[in-house]
């Protein structure tokens, strides 16, 4: 197991069946894995008690997703009864140490991942994560920039995605299995889940929205709102 | 199966939310409801028997925060008597608890009642219901209320705790403007004399006891101590800020209220406050805009609190199925709606009862009553707990000045039913009859008496002893403590 390897946090629902897709978990086979089991807990009712009706059925399905890893993961399992899944996911994320929060998707074959890049500060986490998980998978890698239309020197994109390729190259990637793409965008999110659309994961990073898109929406929460496909979110945890 | 997988149950109230509950739940009938009966038995001393209130509310605070601390689950004040005290106070309390709620929860809804009748009259809704129905425009209202809140809460909604919040914030800004636009408008010899004529000082006891009702709220933080983020800090600073700020409002409101407008024109008034509303804010020359402001408070304010306590009382039903008080099957959670649907359609049905055959200030009463029966025993529980040193018995947070607090609380508590009527000091006696033959008849063969005051009274046998004493881990930093997960 690599000592490096990123903890990766899988929130499941586990008062319904749905259950990660297990080529996802192939994927995340080089990852430690916390998978988090939520029960949604209503207003109406305390969670103890939802916890003494249950907590039984709520162990059985987390274990259950657990036995589907493939054989020599690193998968610890935790159930807990919430009212709020986001808080859960940020304090089981901050407890575990979890780099990386997956929100699972039904996916075919991971063959092809998609790296939306912005210049910010977790890039380098972003990549190092994308790095390790692709070693033991034959999957290919996209880089994807959107710049902001007019706002930004084009040249600007470019230089970052450089910078990116040469990073997942010098962490072992064979360089036919990256691709990356430019394109001047009037709307990044639109433009992102657009170029997506063909890949099977999305690896973006989480970022302190700005206050105003702290009442839009941010683009990463806006991308993993429209996306179809799993997205892993790499936590800013400098912040 | 042998299961690796911990369980854990998410705390996510801060301290804002935890004190939103309790205001929520309290700032109401205090201010859109009673200030017209208050002041028609007090007049501007009622501001007083509001602060008396509070101060008896406070004491309870306090050793229910401790209590919360050490017992973090569902059930509230019932819980920490039963556990204290055993179940034969546990079933007084837990019937107490439940009906003391459903008689509280009766009064706001007939409250809400009072705000919507001349809305209802004023649009031609009435359409002759009142003709045929030997019930009062606001009991009307206040079925029709209560028939939605248990539907919402039967059919389960999400969000009504974000709700809530918004709700409070509102309900605070509505009020803040009308202190201080009121505070400048305010003529003293409105406010004189401060007692009234007739009885003078000696009536300020009974409108304590008329008020209590409006204080009810802060044992719901409590209820939720398990779902608090560091409880030992916010749990205590969430109950006592939010009977301090409530406390404040009903003082400054009520003088605000009979500083402006005369005795006369209030007194027994159902909704006094837009009585009041329509003079500061007629001051400014926007009278209609108070009215409407003040009329949405009240709406905001009943219903927020007549939701909060239906939900309260299923949590007590729930807490006596799961030690042995009652059958679970009351509390049992419906596969698709996932709510305890049983308890709430029958504390629904018995508030609907106390509707239809009450008038205001009686239900307002007959729920203080049965609380400040719980509230009394609650405070003889942390005496109890303190005085057996208690297994386990741990609290985050120690009630200050112990044992004043509790005698106090304990003393107040009961002495305040001596000023209540006739009628709901025979309800407290009837409900105590009938938790006694309640445990006699049903808990008793039922469950074993594992409280502090029996083992202090019959310590168990030294070998079925397996808990470790934890006062022996006195000084050597060792604070990790084993503990159940349910307390």
């Amino acid at each position: 197991m690599n000592e490096f390897a990123p903890t990766v946090l899988v929130p499941v629902d586990v008062s319904t069946d749905e259950r990660p897709d297990p080529d996802l978990l192939d994927l995340l086979r080089p990852a430690r894995v916390v998978l988090v089991g939520w029960y949604p807990v209503p207003d109406q009712v305390a969670p103890e008690q939802m916890r003494d009706e249950h907590e039984g059925e709520a162990v059985e399905r987390i274990e259950n997703v657990a036995s589907h890893f493939p054989d020599g993961s690193d998968v610890e399992t935790l159930v807990v009864f919430t009212r709020d899944r986001s808080e859960t996911v940020d304090r089981v994320a901050e407890e575990y140490g979890a780099s990386v929060i997956v929100v699972p998707r039904d996916v075919r074959v991971v063959e092809r991942v998609f790296v939306p890049v912005r210049g910010d500060v977790n890039l380098d986490r972003i990549l190092s994560i994308v790095a390790t998980l692709l070693a033991e998978s034959e999957a290919s890698v996209t880089l994807f920039h959107a710049a902001p239309a007019g706002d930004e020197d084009p040249t600007v994109g470019q230089t970052l995605l450089e910078g990116a390729f040469d990073r997942l190259t010098d962490a072992g990637v064979d360089d036919d299995r990256i691709a990356t793409a430019t394109v001047e965008s009037e709307s990044p999110v639109d433009d992102i889940v657009d170029a997506a659309r063909n890949h099977d994961v999305l690896v973006i990073g989480e970022t302190k929205p700005s206050l105003i898109e702290q009442i839009l929406g941010d683009v990463p929460t806006q991308v993993i709102k429209r996306s179809e496909s799993p997205v892993l979110v790499v936590r800013d945890t400098d912040a | 199966m042998a299961s690796e997988t911990e369980t854990q149950l998410e705390r996510t109230l801060g301290l804002t939310e935890a004190s939103m509950i309790g205001v929520g739940t309290m700032v109401g009938a205090g201010i859109f409801v009673l200030p017209g009966s208050a002041a028609a038995l007090a007049g501007p001393a009622s501001a007083a028997a509001f602060v008396i209130a509070g101060g008896i509310a406070m004491l309870t605070a306090l050793s229910a925060s401790e209590l919360a601390t050490a017992m973090p689950a569902s059930g509230g004040p019932y819980h920490f008597i039963n556990k204290g005290l055993g179940p034969l106070f546990g079933s007084i309390a837990g019937l107490g608890n439940w009906l003391g709620l459903a008689f509280a929860t009766a009064f706001y809804a007939v409250g809400f009642g009072n705000y919507v009748a001349p809305l209802a009259a004023g649009l031609n809704l009435n359409l002759g219901i009142v003709a045929a129905v030997p019930l009062s425009g606001a009991q009307i209202g206040g079925v029709v209320a209560t028939s939605a809140f248990i539907a919402v809460n039967y059919l389960s909604t999400d969000g009504t705790g974000d709700l809530q919040n918004v709700i409070v914030i509102v309900l605070l800004a509505i009020l803040g403007l009308f202190m201080a636009l009121g505070a400048t408008q305010v003529r003293f010899a409105e406010l004189t004399p401060f007692f009234p004529q007739a009885t003078g000082p000696s009536a300020i006891l009974p409108t304590t006891a008329l008020v209590f009702v409006s204080y009810l709220g802060f044992a719901q933080v409590a209820t939720v101590a398990g779902e608090i983020k560091e409880p030992s800090t916010n749990l205590p600073r969430a109950m006592v800020g939010s009977v301090l700020l409530v406390t404040v409002i009903y003082a400054v409101s009520m003088l605000v209220l009979l500083g402006v407008v005369p005795l006369d024109r209030v007194a027994g008034e159902g909704t006094a406050i837009a009585v009041g509303a329509r003079a500061v804010f007629g001051g400014f020359g926007i009278g209609v805009v108070g009215v409407g402001l003040l009329t949405f408070g009240g709406l905001l304010a009943t219903a927020s609190s007549a939701n909060a306590s239906v939900l309260s009382a299923s949590r007590i039903n729930y807490a006596m199925g799961r030690d042995g008080l009652m059958d679970q099957r009351l509390s049992a959670i419906h596969d698709r709606f996932n709510t305890p649907y049983r308890s709430i359609a029958l504390t629904g049905a018995l508030i609907l009862v106390f509707i239809v055959a009450g008038r205001v200030n009686a239900l307002a009463k007959a729920g203080s009553v049965l609380h400040l029966l719980v509230y009394g025993l609650l405070n003889v529980s942390l005496i109890a707990m303190r005085e057996t040193e208690a297994m386990g018995y741990d609290p985050g947070f120690e009630v200050p000045g112990y044992p004043v607090v509790p005698v106090l609380g304990a003393l107040l508590s009961f002495g305040l039913i001596g000023f209540m009527d006739l009628q709901q000091i025979l309800l407290a006696g009837a409900l105590v009859v009938a938790g006694v033959v309640w445990y006699l008849a049903y808990v008793r063969k039922r469950v074993e008496d594992t409280s502090a005051l029996a083992r202090y009274r019959s310590p168990p046998d030294v070998e079925v002893e397996v808990e470790v004493d934890f006062d022996l881990s006195t000084d050597d930093g060792a604070t990790t403590q084993e503990r159940g997960t349910d307390v």
